[in-house]
């Protein structure tokens, strides 16, 4: 029997063993996939106009909530996820990805120029051309993530 | 006033000035070391630190300013009240009241005169001065100035007979001592007045004069056509009293620092 493993690296080396315990083949040519209920990898599960597509992180520009919904911004496209923000801040790398409000995930290298300004806060341009504001809560983790 | 407010205009400007040009620098250098993606040197300090640091600073240089604003208005206020004086008639010695004055008296008698005696006064020196048909007795203040006060006292009398037949101009003038020039000179002429007292205050360096000239019928009469003639010339070349007068009395008051 062969399987393919879509696990989070924490996780990915105690089930391996106990598959191959069990003689349980692991390929990436398998049909059958097995996948951790908060498996990202390099890509993340999204939603477009023709359906269910994955996203590579490392395109990722920004995450974006609104009311309900979360939306994933690329350069090029707007995609709609089922994830929630708290959740997408749990599941991206922390050295790529960083808060910078209740509503906004950023990419480390997605900023184009920051606007800082009186009143302890910044105005993002992002790589995109959105405008994105770190607010007061997130001011001072942003500030230590970037090392300004 | 206007100098004061040009410099709190130019204080809360260089502040403006100072928060934009940081401001423009702490962009470009941020913006810079995030394309860079690396960290060199000392962190920049943050822009909302820098404005409270600014407004903190403009505070402190408006208090310092405030400060002396006020230091000068009060001394400003002290030397208003050194430029003037009072002429008090005191040949009804119930009644003293104004017979001229220069400055703010503020009270309507002035009975305060009293406390003030021709003999002696403590905290003055005494001076007497005959000249003229008058007799001037001078108290000079020796004790430190203050507000209550005054420099100087000055008791005219007249020492004359037949004070009917004259009329007096008496001219009150301040000057400094090292010119000629009067600074503040008043004139009034009328009946003589028996006793006079003088009180006033002086600036440093200052010298305030009395002038007693008495005035006949016939200089009297020669003195007011000269004025009536530099009334109708009308450039200020007024006659002087004491060039018509029969006698002159003249004291000058200055305070030895």
């Amino acid at each position: 029997m062969q399987i393919k493993l879509r696990l989070n690296k924490k996780t990915k080396e105690t089930i391996i063993d106990e598959l191959i315990e069990k003689k349980i083949e692991i390929s990436e040519e398998a049909k059958l996939i097995l996948t951790e209920e908060d498996y990202t990898g390099d890509s993340l599960e999204c939603r477009d106009e023709n359906g269910i597509t994955f996203v590579n992180t490392n395109s990722i520009c920004y995450i974006e909530s609104m009311g309900h919904d979360v939306f994933i911004h690329t350069n090029e496209k707007r995609y709609k996820t089922r994830y929630r923000i708290y959740q997408l801040e749990k599941i991206l790398p922390t050295d790529c990805f960083i808060r910078i409000s209740n509503s906004v995930i950023i990419q480390k290298n997605s900023i184009r120029h920051i606007k800082p300004a009186l009143s302890c806060k910044f105005y993002l341009t992002l790589t995109n051309g959105d405008f994105v504001d770190v607010t007061r809560t997130y001011y001072y983790q942003f500030k230590e993530f970037y090392g300004i | 006033m206007v100098r004061i407010v040009n410099f709190f205009i130019l204080v809360t400007a260089l502040i403006i000035v100072a928060i934009f040009v940081y401001k423009l620098i702490y962009t470009y250098k941020i913006n810079k070391m995030i394309q860079a993606g690396e960290v060199k040197g000392r962190k920049l300090v943050d822009l909302h630190k820098m404005v409270m640091g600014a407004i903190i600073v403009g505070l402190a240089i408006f208090s310092v300013l405030l400060m002396y604003i006020i230091h000068d208005y009060e001394n400003r206020d002290y030397s208003i009240s050194r430029n003037n004086y009072a002429v008090i008639d005191i040949s009804d010695e119930e009644n003293y009241r104004y017979h001229s004055y220069f400055g703010n008296t503020g009270l309507e008698d002035a009975s305060f005169a009293k406390v003030y005696k021709k003999d002696a006064n403590e905290g003055y020196r005494k001076e007497v001065v005959e000249s003229g048909n008058y007799i001037f007795t001078v108290f000079l203040r020796t004790a430190p100035a203050d507000s209550f006060h005054p420099d100087f006292l000055c008791f005219v009398e007249f020492s004359g007979a037949d004070d009917a037949k004259y009329e007096c101009c008496a001219k009150a003038a301040f000057g400094e001592i090292t010119e000629e020039t009067e600074v503040f000179a008043t004139e009034t002429i009328g009946e003589i007045s028996d006793r006079l007292l003088y009180i006033g205050y002086l600036e440093q360096g200052c010298k305030f004069d009395i002038t007693m000239s008495l005035l006949d019928d016939n200089t009297k009469m020669q003195y007011d056509e000269a004025m009536e003639e530099a009334n109708k010339e009308d450039k200020g070349n007024f006659p002087v009293a004491e060039e018509y007068a029969v006698s002159t009395g003249s004291v000058s008051i200055r305070i030895d620092e």
